[in-house]
């Protein structure tokens, strides 16, 4: 027969009635309740029964709960006295249990305030829901690990708003990177970016002017905008508008710009950045671009809909609009750009959802861990309140008192940590922010939502942190404690207790193997042989329109005593060029890519390349000058037999035809997150060189001075600006770096408090046991043997809590290593070093105790009672 | 003499009414049937302390009846103070609402 059918009110519910009356109460109620129920179950059947049943019970509870405590009014001063007198009396106790709350919490709402604000990016403008933008699927041309591009053609935009009619503004952007300031006093140029827009764009998107006309600012080419803080930059306190700025861009001319108006300062959590923004119509005429065809994809569209759109059917007519084209178009919200996207050429470098969730992970199971410590704690702490809870209820104090005093004790003591944690975290948000390069912050004042989060968060911890202790505490029965001696453990009680150490421990071991792995695979990066040499390497941009002086200027260089070798060639890690190849031999249609590398002769050399069959590009041989070496991965991956001597070519622009003289062992001309793709050298005109500098220049500076001269004499007018080729490829792991970091930091706190728990729950269980541990040493015990029996249990559960976490972490850390295609070797080693890491903690921490109880004169432990 | 919220008044007027017959079920029955609002248990049995509290009713357990199985039932009365508060309410309104009815129409009118 179904549960259901029986006419009386759910158990749950009138379980829970009878928990928050007082006992003589009680019946009355509960029973008023049941009547009421059987009536409306045998009028109206039992669905319309329980639906009334539930509608009522989700309003008496809640009514029961506030008037219970409000009720206790008269109580309240005696109980803040008494919560006082303990936190004095007790004070290491109460000292251990804050510190682990203050811990738990401080790092809960700081991870808390991180994902806030990464949720929160590109949602201030106002029409953010309705904001997408627009990128192409070009199948097969892959870079980076992805075929989707965030470059569309110019034309795509203004063609957008004019066939679709849910589109109401469409807005193309272009970062330029390679302008040069000069300024007007002095002539020192320095590199500007510049952000060029469609003159929407202040009607899309959120970024307010503070002087000039929105309207007209970006209308008139060469008009520039600046922010607030670019105009303190290199104006200082005087005013910019009005000012002409002269800029030289990529192709070496100069331009004049004037400054229309000023821009309040862009919020930290914007993907859309800028110093300076123009018009795009200034673009397409400085670089004499045609913005009406679909040739030549470099702009980033941006479109907005009306208020009702249809997204389906949005995508379902872009569909159509493609194939009529012949270009993939697709498109993806705004605000899921930080988080989701990633496509190539981004503007900015984006964050990942994946840390979003690993952080959250983090911040509960720390909060957990806290909030399970102060359990155990004060379970185990509740023995020295036996007799306080039995004098209550002899008194007269019912059970419902006594719960509400101890929920109320540990409310009390959550909140003191809890201030402490706020004050903690306003002070380490500046380094906190500086470490992850944020700008969050912490409006307390301002922010409503954030007031709501941070006392749910109050609540919550203390509910969970303190029921438990309060609902075992008000089950002490008055003639038991206030017998001579009253032991508070019962059987369920040490399980629980014990099955939370282990807990406690199974998450900071996981987090222990986690830091092990995440550190080994850093390392591996860093040592891996990259198969190429990178140390004492400077590479420098030079500027397109000077090559012919390109070669006399690595002349000059290289005359300096400190540099060894110099090289006109793109650096190893800035392989930018993919093409299709063609081979001799090639028998099928499907399109075969290949990254193409601009080399000068001595490439190979300069970067100590192992050569596996040919030979190296040499300049006795003229035919060299269109010749090819291939990587190992190219001449597999193609399946091209014998390729010494075979015709190659790339189809595209410079596609010259040429032979294949030399195979040359793989390396990694991208991150380690990729695999090695086929790569081609070819000898042509690079921009950048490269500088080997001798190890034994201990005087840098001195040597890149000569070169900044020579490079002013070459190339005036232009910005030098060099970097360190191994600075570089250590950049490409940055944000591993970074994440890595912040998690050991975040384990070592999960150990500590673990660790604080521990000796928590060890000086308790002494004490406890004083007068057993006093009587086994008059009866003969050894001090190691007393210590161990001491250990026994705590290791015990140390060990189990290994057993769990062992599995575990190796599960997770596949899964996190199979994001990178070269991993290191996780070997058993990585667990038992945690494992034996862990034990030995906590046999530190419980050891110290241990043994100081187990040397103490047992007169002393049997004097007293 | 502290002030009665309308729901107070609502239920000491319905205990009153109801005489002998004042638990809490029946006192919900009657009140949601003249308010056609529904009220839940925890509001009444709230109300109800309140009252006790303030020290215009008092309550007694009455004695076993085969409706429940045999357990007894808590009852509802008001004491001599819980008259008085009602007779001053009722002294209030009267007050208030005398010439009601004439300056009403005089209201429409103009």
């Amino acid at each position: 027969m179904k549960r259901k059918n029986k006419a009386r009110p759910p158990r749950v519910g009138q379980w829970i009635l009878k928990k928050i009356l007082p006992s003589e109460e009680r019946q009355y109620l509960v029973e008023g309740i049941e009547e009421r129920y059987v009536r409306e179950f045998k009028d109206r059947g039992w669905i319309s029964a329980l639906f009334w049943y539930l509608k009522d019970i989700l309003c008496t509870i809640p009514l029961l709960i506030i008037d219970n405590f409000t009720g206790s009014g008269i109580m309240f001063k005696n109980y803040l006295k008494i919560a006082f007198r303990n936190i004095k009396k007790y004070k290491g106790y109460s000292f251990i249990n804050i510190a682990g709350l203050v811990i738990g919490l401080t790092a809960f709402i700081l991870i808390f305030l991180y994902i806030r604000y990464e949720l929160s990016y590109d949602r201030f403008h106002k029409n953010a829901d309705r904001i997408y933008r627009v990128y192409m699927h070009q199948k097969g041309n892959l870079w980076h690990g992805t075929d989707l591009w965030n470059v569309t053609p110019p034309i795509l935009a203004p063609t957008l708003k004019n066939d679709f009619p849910e589109i109401v503004t469409s807005v193309r952007l272009y970062k330029d990177r390679s302008g040069k300031i000069i300024n007007i006093e002095d002539n020192t140029p320095r590199r500007v970016q510049i952000l060029y827009a469609d003159p929407e764009f202040l009607e899309m998107f959120n970024f307010p002017m503070i002087k000039g006309n929105s309207e007209t600012a970006l209308s008139d080419p060469y008009s520039l905008l600046i922010t607030e803080k670019a105009s303190v930059k290199y104006f200082g306190n005087e005013k910019s508008i009005g000012r002409i700025i002269n800029i030289k861009s990529g192709n070496g001319q100069n331009y004049s710009y004037k400054i229309t108006g000023i821009m309040k300062d862009i919020p930290g959590n914007s993907h859309i950045n800028f110093e300076f923004l123009s018009s795009i119509q200034t673009l397409f005429t400085i670089g004499n671009i045609d913005p009406f065809t679909y040739r030549g994809n470099f702009t980033k569209t941006y479109i907005q809909f009306h208020a009702n759109y249809d997204v389906k059917a949005f995508e379902k007519k872009l569909q159509e609009f493609n194939t009529r084209v012949g270009r993939v178009f697709r498109i993806q919200p705004m605000t899921e750009i930080h988080l989701y996207g990633n496509l190539n050429v981004e503007l900015e470098s984006n964050s990942d959802i994946k840390y979003i969730y690993i952080f959250s992970a983090i911040a509960v199971f720390i909060l957990l861990i806290a909030c399970l410590n102060y359990l155990n704690l004060s379970t185990a702490h509740a023995s020295k309140r036996t007799r306080e809870v039995g004098l209550r209820k002899v008194i007269g104090a019912d059970k419902s008192s006594i719960i509400k005093q101890f929920l109320g004790e540990s409310f009390f003591l959550t909140a003191i940590a809890f201030l402490i944690s706020i004050f903690l975290v306003k002070t380490l948000l500046p380094v906190f922010n500086a470490f992850i390069e944020r700008k969050i912050s912490f409006g307390i004042h301002n922010d409503l939502n954030l007031i709501l989060s941070l006392i749910l968060l109050l609540v919550v911890t203390a509910l969970i942190a303190g029921s438990y202790p309060a609902f075992y505490v008000s089950s002490f029965q008055p003639v038991k404690t206030l017998k001579e001696y009253y032991r508070s453990g019962s059987k369920r009680g040490l399980t629980l207790r014990n099955s939370l150490v282990v807990i406690q421990f199974v998450i900071t071991i996981v987090m222990i193997i986690s830091t092990i792995t995440v550190f080994r695979q850093m390392q591996f990066i860093r040592n891996k042989k990259l198969g190429f040499e990178y140390g004492h390497i400077i590479n420098i941009p030079l500027a397109r329109n000077f090559s012919d002086k390109f070669d006399e200027f690595k002349n000059e260089c290289t005359s300096h005593s400190y540099i060894t070798e110099a090289t006109l060639s793109n650096t190893p890690i800035n392989v930018k060029d993919y093409d299709s190849a063609e081979w001799e031999g090639k028998e099928d249609e499907t399109t075969r890519m290949i990254y193409k590398a601009s080399v000068d002769y001595n490439f190979i050399d300069f970067y100590n390349i192992d050569i596996i069959e040919g030979r190296k590009f040499s300049r006795n041989m003229a035919t060299d000058n269109t010749a090819y070496i291939l990587n190992e991965t190219a001449v597999r991956d193609f399946g091209i037999k014998n390729p010494i001597g075979k015709i190659f070519r790339m189809k595209s622009r410079q596609g010259t035809k040429g032979t294949i003289i030399g195979i040359i062992k793989d390396f990694h001309f991208h991150s380690l997150h990729l695999k090695i793709a086929p790569l081609a050298l070819k000898i042509e005109p690079a921009h950048t060189l490269s500088l080997k500098i001798h190890p034994k220049d201990f005087n840098l500076q001195d040597t890149m001075t000569f070169i900044e001269n020579k490079y002013k004499q070459f190339f005036p007018g232009h910005v030098f600006e060099y970097t360190f080729l191994d600075e570089n490829i250590e950049r490409m792991y940055i944000q591993e770096k970074k994440g890595s970091q912040i998690f050991n930091n975040f384990t070592f706190l999960a150990i500590f408090i673990a660790c604080l728990g521990l000796y928590g729950l060890v000086l308790n269980m002494i004490e406890q046991r004083t007068k057993e541990i006093g009587i086994r040493k008059v009866l003969g015990a050894s001090v190691s043997g007393v210590s161990f029996l001491l250990m026994k249990s705590f290791l015990r559960q140390v060990i189990i809590a290994n057993l769990i976490a062992i599995p575990l972490g190796w599960f997770i850390m596949q899964r996190w290593l199979e994001n990178f295609a070269y991993r290191a070797q996780i070997g058993p080693l990585v667990f038992a070093a945690s494992a034996f890491l862990v034990v030995g903690i906590a046999l530190l921490t419980v050891s110290y105790r241990a043994i100081r109880a187990a040397t103490a004169n047992p007169v002393d432990s049997l004097r007293y009672e | 003499m502290r002030a009665l919220t309308k729901l107070e008044e609502n239920v000491l007027l319905t205990i009153l009414k109801l005489k002998d017959d004042a638990y809490i079920v029946s006192i919900k029955d009657q009140l949601e049937r003249f308010t056609d609002k529904n009220l839940s248990f925890g509001a009444l049995y709230v109300s109800l302390n309140r009252l006790i509290k303030y020290g215009y009713l008092e309550s007694g357990v009455g004695e076993s009846s085969s409706v429940r199985g045999g357990r007894a039932k808590k009852y509802y009365r008001l004491t001599k103070d819980g008259i008085s508060a009602l007779k001053n309410i009722r002294r209030l309104q009267r007050l208030m609402w005398e010439d009601f009815d004439s300056r009403a129409d005089e209201w429409i009118k103009t």
